[in-house]
């Protein structure tokens, strides 16, 4: 009879205790993270009854690495193409854009043409001149503004991940240091949402020893072991000072590259910089170079109705220098004098003075010294453009590098001839009586008459010579070009982004329909272990009844 | 399949939110009438738009270069056609006067109507488009294409040499060249050197020489012929100057013209091109609206029939 009530009394218990699971997993059908939890209950080994061997997870980790690897993916394109919105929205403005403020520009010169007497349009083409300026620094500035901004995420997103080791290290010891089951669930819970957080970051590569877990990001860095974080450090690019770069550890060899991407918002922002916004700042220096260049060329042909002698037409442009920088850790303090070969050409030129834009590209090169050697490299196509060993001038790509003696083996430069270019672009003069439309060669500011307008021809084919890019482009097409290109990167990052979106939300919806409450699941085990528990309340009383029977034969 | 249930009401409002951003993207392509592409939307299209606003914007500049020649060329020609009046008027008082039987005062009467001819040359010869720009000086368009010299002539009358005063062009031998389309450039290209002469030789100092000749008190029959002889031979060549000028500006208006046709239907066929990148399509806008809005409400109510069936209702 006792054996019948200790069954009952199991059976009871067993039911008791799967309700309060059941009870805790509706009171979590909201909570993010939150895997359900499971009774295993089997027949009760010593003994008769039932008995509960244990409350388990359900969590699969299989699922789990793929919602981890989709969420690095998916926030490495996304993060990429919020950073191209900013440069995406700025340049089809059909009112804003730099492609109207060329087009007004050459309009006003035009108007000059039409009547190179009057200071009316004079005016008016400064004006436009000073507003096509504004224009492309204000790409220029939107560009820097991302810069910085990414260097500001970097630092932010190394924080993050810096405090997610912790959090995950410290979680590690605390599910080690419990027995209690229920604890330890709902701690792996915490770990495994950090761990999806982490994956935001940064491709994360998981290993689980002993239920602890060790990480490590990138391709293959290690981030904790069981007990200890290695965080990640902060460290300025040697060739680059205005880029904040990530670090393995405080040595600036072992910098995440596009080479070996470490994924995630730092894969994706160091690839964003690397191929979009870096070549976007030397795309639109390319324009502003070209433009410049073949004005201040134009003017020179001409003479403007200045009372200075001779009257020949001066610069109204001028842009940024060639960026030269040498590496941090460089030996030598020496610098490198680049130029635009033309600088160097005399004048009158036997050829054009600017033939040498033709030749200039947007890419950015590398100078060293390796040996004996020294070498220039095309960045955008890696190709080696010249080896030497002695000091004479290395003339290339539109520049001429002066190589000073003494630059030591393993001494680098970074040499970016249009990077600066759209930066410092500006206009040089203000004074409507500096456009050069009369024909050049006069002598003295009488001798230039004011409404000849000869020369207005040379200034009004900037707009359309093809001088750029190996003759193939304009200063209008090569503009065209980089929106094409912004817009192509930005059309294939929006197409990614969506895709990576999708395989996210799948792959996180797989783990969590499985992980995940279901109400009417829950609803059913209520029922059933409502009637579980009804039954054996039922075998109690039964036993009781017979216990009385048993009791009442005496009387 | 397991769904677990914060992922079906996750799911909904994913799908519901989705809805309800491309409902609200066709509402601002309706109410702005553009498509409001950007060049990630699709790049080929986006750089279109800027080659062809820029290639409208040139057109339109072309357009108000021609604008502006024609009203050059508008002004050239009523002050062309005053030459050929006062010219031919000119003409007549040289064929009169040339009629032997005259006397002195005769002669002195036509050398009042020339010396009033005269001055009116000289007014169209320095004509300006009403913006105060000499018309007929080349690229001196700010300057007076003839004016006194300093040098003046001299004329034998009755054997005694007297002075005249001779004009002389200061104008340039060139004209502004402006550009009146892709690649072609125009300009008025009359200079009143072109009509009158540049020389000392040209057609108003022998107009002014015959003047003097004619209205002096002491000139003789023969002074006065060979003075008007001289003018006569120039008149030939100075009246063939201008008709030709005529035909000249009469040939770039032609071709302005022209180029003003051909240059509206570039215009009106890039128009739609532009229309057809960059501005709603309203019947197709219009009715992917209509269709995603029932499909919104569809989805909105089949939500909340969906999310109110639950076991739990039928748990007392």
């Amino acid at each position: 009879m006792s054996d019948i009530l200790s069954i009952a009394s199991t059976g009871v218990a067993a039911a008791q205790t799967a309700i309060n699971i059941t009870g805790q997993n509706i009171a979590n059908v909201s909570s993010a993270g939150y895997s359900r939890e499971k009774v295993s209950q089997t027949a009760a080994i010593a003994g008769p009854g039932t008995q509960i061997i244990g409350i388990s997870r359900i969590y699969n980790d299989f699922l789990a690495t793929q919602a981890n690897n989709a969420a690095t993916a998916n926030s490495s394109s996304s993060i990429q193409y919020s950073q191209i919105q900013s440069l995406n929205s700025i340049l089809t403005d059909p009112n804003a854009g730099v492609s109207p403020a060329i087009s007004n520009f050459f309009n006003a010169l035009q108007d000059v043409s039409n009547s190179a007497s009057d200071v009316a349009p004079r005016q008016s083409a400064i004006g436009s001149a000073q507003n096509l300026v504004s224009s492309i620094n204000y790409i220029q500035s939107t560009i820097d503004g991302v810069n910085t901004e990414i260097n500001t995420q970097l630092t932010q997103s190394v924080s993050r991940i810096n405090q997610y080791a912790e959090q995950i290290v410290s979680l590690n010891k605390a599910i080690v240091g419990t027995s209690d089951q229920a604890t330890q669930n709902s701690l792996k819970d915490q770990r495994d949402t950090v761990i999806n957080s982490l994956s935001k970051e940064i491709k994360v590569t998981v290993t689980s020893q002993d239920s602890q877990y060790l990480v490590a990001v990138g391709n293959g860095v290690p981030l904790l072991s069981a007990s200890k974080s290695y965080p990640l450090q902060l460290t300025t690019n040697t060739l680059n000072l205005s880029q904040t770069e990530v670090a393995m550890n405080s040595s600036n060899d072992s910098i995440f590259t596009t080479k070996s991407s470490p994924g995630g918002i730092i894969g994706g922002l160091i690839n964003f910089r690397t191929n979009i916004l870096n070549p976007a700042s030397s795309s639109i220096g390319l324009v502003a170079l070209g433009l410049t260049q073949q004005m201040n060329y134009a003017q020179k042909q001409g003479s403007s109705l200045l009372s200075v002698t001779p009257p020949t037409g001066t610069d109204l442009f001028s842009v940024g220098d060639i960026l030269v920088q040498g590496a941090s850790g460089n030996q030598s303090p020496l610098p490198l004098s680049v130029q635009f070969n033309s600088s160097l050409s005399a004048n009158p030129p036997p050829g054009s003075p600017i033939a040498y834009l033709n030749n200039v590209t947007s890419s950015d090169y590398t100078f060293a010294r390796v040996g004996n050697n020294y070498t220039l490299t095309r960045n955008s196509d890696g190709s080696v453009l010249n080896t030497q060993t002695t000091t004479t001038d290395m003339i290339a790509d539109g520049m001429k590098i002066s190589i000073p003696n003494g630059i030591a083996s393993g001494d680098t430069f970074r040499i970016s001839p249009t990077a600066n270019a759209g930066r410092n672009f500006s206009l040089l003069t203000t004074d409507p009586l500096a456009i050069a439309a009369a024909a050049g060669g006069a002598g003295t500011p009488a001798a230039v008459n004011a409404g000849d307008n000869s020369n207005m021809v040379n200034l009004l084919n900037v707009q359309n010579n093809k001088n750029l890019n190996a003759n193939a482009n304009s200063i209008i097409t090569a503009f065209n070009q980089f929106v094409s290109n912004i817009g192509s990167q930005s059309h294939a990052l929006k197409v990614q982004s969506v895709f990576d979106e999708t395989v996210a939300q799948k792959t996180s919806q797989a783990l969590e329909n499985d992980s995940g409450v279901n109400l009417d699941e829950e609803a059913a085990s209520l029922i059933r272990y409502q009637q579980a528990y009804q039954a054996s309340g039922k075998v109690m009383q039964i036993a009781k009844q017979m216990f009385d029977t048993i009791l009442n034969i005496g009387q | 399949m397991r769904i677990s249930t914060s992922n079906f009401y996750n799911n909904t409002t994913t799908q519901l939110n989705e809805l309800q951003s491309s409902i609200s993207n066709l509402a601002t392509q309706v109410s702005t009438g553009k498509k409001g592409i950007t060049p990630q939307d699709d790049p080929a299209a986006a750089v279109q738009i800027l080659s062809l606003s820029q290639v409208t914007s040139a057109d339109e500049q072309y357009t108000k270069n021609r604008v502006a020649l024609k009203n050059t060329i508008g002004s050239a020609t009523s002050a062309l056609n005053g030459m050929v009046d006062t010219l031919q008027g000119v003409n007549e008082q040289v064929v009169y006067g040339s009629t032997g039987s005259l006397s002195n005062q005769d002669r002195s009467t036509i050398a009042t109507t020339l010396k009033g001819q005269l001055s009116q040359l000289m007014s169209l010869a320095n004509a300006n488009d009403g913006a105060g720009h000499y018309l007929f000086s080349g690229f001196n368009v700010a300057s007076n294409p003839s004016i006194l010299s300093l040098t003046p002539g001299s004329v034998s009358i009755n054997g005694t040499p007297v002075a005249y005063e001779q004009y002389s062009y200061q104008g340039t031998s060139s004209s502004a060249q402006i550009q009146v389309d892709v690649g072609r450039t125009a300009g008025l290209d009359v200079t009143a050197a072109d009509i009158f002469g540049s020389d000392a030789n040209n057609f108003l100092n022998k107009l002014n020489k015959a003047i003097t000749v004619l209205s002096s008190p002491s000139q003789t029959s023969s002074d006065a012929i060979t003075a008007l002889d001289d003018l006569a031979a120039s008149f030939k060549i100075t009246f063939d100057n201008v008709l030709k000028a005529q035909s000249k500006v009469g040939i770039t208006q032609n071709q302005l013209e022209n180029i003003d046709a051909l240059s509206l239907d570039k215009g009106n066929s890039n128009a739609k091109v532009l229309s057809a990148l960059q501005d709603t399509d309203y019947n197709k806008t219009l009715s992917d609206l209509a269709r995603q809005q029932v499909q919104l409400q569809a989805a909105q109510k089949s939500f909340q029939q969906i999310s109110s069936l639950s076991l739990f209702n039928y748990i007392n």
